[in-house]
């Protein structure tokens, strides 16, 4: 079931209201119940499939957590990071190594067809993640198996993340909690501004950067810079639309998910960029992979292998196709080069007395780092290695700014005067809007603003915000933008 | 712009634009309580509505509607400040 659904606007409401006023006994039961149904919804097969990976790897944690022996602990862990992957290689990636081969050797195997079961990159990593964490600290492991198998359902966060931590929410599943108007405050502002990220920015630019990637032949240089920078917040607002209509439904359960983005837009540096953006598997990365491969412990080059290691793999775990590994490798190589050039930067800097955290100059570092993160996402977007070739050799090769070249480019984006407006308007409303979910002190939205005067103001912003969510909705629903969420695929 | 229905007609434009410009005021002002921005935010709607009326498009709409919640949300230096 998708979030941007009519079905999902009677499902939530339900599980919500009868979550509240079942037992606490029964609660787990209930979003279990729920969980599953939320996902069997359109994909009944593949539920068998997720409740397979669970009992795995609850069998799994609860030998390691039995302590049998050392040698049947890391059996146990083989066997789950072996089925795990093995399910993602056989659904994700077995076309992707069979065209590989095809391409390298000549031959013509025929390729499978299969289709992806949904979020199964997100459950696999977030079970793999609870055998590697019960491995290394065997006391983790859970013996309930409905709470283990709430983990891993939980259908907020089961399709597209926050790829949670089971120390983050197994804990939570087991405390009694009341509804709290807080909560459910909290919770609902999040879902609305997820839903305007979705609907009101990611479709409504969406729509322009698909116009500009049909039609690669007729744009020139300044569209794809365009359409660079504006698929950059239509991923933005898409996934993180996403983690925070996830997080604020989890928030009206009495559940607190983990923050996946931190602002990354406004990010001066590649190194910040990282943090900020999709921090749930780029953590996830870092802990399981990064470090165990030895981090920064083992001399320059080790580190920055490591590091462009990583980025190939969240690049590869994003899509079965050597764009997405391009696109990580870029990232990876721009973390390394920024690494390797800041201490003379710095020095720099600081002989000519420039002070790199003045707000213009933090201006100026935050364009330079977007203007590379738009020229990366082309391999993100492009459908293949040779489409995004001939993108950025527009991009690079025939930029110009005459008045010619800038009519060209909005009229392959099919953009006018109006839409320019509306692109500007969404974007400042994006920026603000973020007060709504993380109110600075002494905005409209912080605690303490409780007058009469502050909550009606709020009601009536509220009221404007879903009236602006449902007109962009019906537009979507009449066919006129895209809808589905784009992490989907992944 | 040449085709845009509140642009072309100046009963519709100059209402959207007092619509918006009294929004402003009152989040601005100190003045501005719950019941003014009530009052201020229906007659944007009604603008809205009427422009609708007019055959406006949904692009027109939906700037205006983006423009009234822009000034609503970031417009506030009043009691709640």
């Amino acid at each position: 079931m998708s979030f941007i659904s009519l079905a999902f606007l009677i499902f939530l409401p339900v599980t919500v209201v009868v979550h509240w006023l079942l037992p606490f006994k029964l609660r787990k039961y209930w979003l279990l119940a729920m969980s599953i149904f939320f996902y069997a919804w359109g994909e009944p097969f593949y539920v068998v499939l997720m409740i397979f990976s669970a009992v795995v790897d609850y069998c799994c944690g609860r030998v390691i957590g039995a302590k049998i022996s050392p040698r049947a602990s890391k059996l146990a862990l083989l066997a789950s990071i072996f089925v795990n992957l093995g399910l993602l290689s056989i659904f994700k990636y077995t076309d992707f190594l069979i065209g590989t081969v095809n391409a390298l050797a000549g031959t013509s195997i025929p390729l499978q067809h299969l289709p992806l079961p949904i979020g199964i990159s997100f459950y696999t990593f977030q079970t793999m993640s609870y055998t590697i964490d019960v491995y290394r600290d065997p006391s983790r492991s859970e013996k309930n198996f409905i709470t283990y198998a709430l983990y891993v359902s939980f259908f907020p966060q089961l399709v597209a993340g926050p790829i949670e931590r089971a120390s983050n929410l197994l804990h939570q599943f087991r405390e009694e909690k009341q509804a709290n108007a807080e909560d459910l405050v909290a919770g609902f502002r999040q879902i609305l501004f997820g839903f305007f990220k979705k609907v009101c920015v990611a479709d409504m630019v969406g729509s322009l950067v698909n116009t500009a990637f049909g039609n690669v032949a007729e744009g020139n240089g300044l569209t794809f810079w365009i359409a660079g920078m504006l698929f950059t917040v239509q991923i933005f607002c898409d996934f993180s639309g996403y983690s925070d209509i996830a997080t604020g439904c989890a928030r009206l359960l009495g559940i607190r998910l983990m923050k996946n983005f931190d602002r990354p837009l406004t990010a001066v540096s590649f190194r910040e960029y990282g943090r900020r953006w999709h921090i749930s598997l780029n953590s996830w990365f870092m802990e399981y992979v990064y470090i165990p491969l030895g981090g920064s412990r083992k001399g320059k080059f080790r580190k920055y292998l490591n590091i462009i290691i990583v980025f190939a793999l969240s690049g590869l775990w994003h899509g079965a196709n050597w764009t997405f590994v391009a696109w990580g490798l870029m990232i990876g190589l721009c973390t390394t080069v920024e690494d390797l050039l800041r201490p003379g930067f710095h020095r720099f800097c600081d002989s000519r007395h420039i002070d790199l955290e003045n707000p213009v100059i933090r201006r100026v570092r935050n364009a330079c780092v977007l203007l590379i993160v738009g020229v990366t996402s082309i391999f993100f977007r492009a459908p293949d290695i040779a489409t995004a070739g001939t993108i950025l050799g527009k991009m690079f090769g025939g930029l110009s700014l005459m008045p010619d070249s800038v009519n060209k480019a909005f009229s392959v984006l099919g953009i006018g005067v109006l839409g320019i407006a509306q692109i500007i308007l969404s974007l400042i409303l994006l920026s603000k809007g973020q007060e709504m979910v993380f109110p600075p002190e002494g905005t409209l939205f912080a605690r303490g603003q409780d007058g009469r005067t502050a909550q009606g103001v709020r009601l009536v912003i509220y009221a404007f915000l879903i009236l602006l969510v449902a007109v962009m909705w019906l537009m979507a629903a009449s066919g006129n933008l895209q809808s589905q969420f784009i992490y989907f695929q992944f | 712009m040449a085709d845009s229905v509140i642009l072309s007609s100046p009963a519709l434009f100059v209402a959207a634009l007092a619509s918006v410009g009294l929004l402003l005021f009152i989040r601005h002002s100190r003045a501005g309580g719950f019941v003014l921005t009530v009052l201020a935010a229906l007659a944007a709607l009604g603008v809205l509505f009427a422009a609708l009326l007019s055959g406006a498009s949904w692009e027109e709409l939906i700037v205006l509607l983006l423009l009234d919640t822009a000034v609503l949300l970031i417009g506030g230096k009043g009691r709640e400040r």
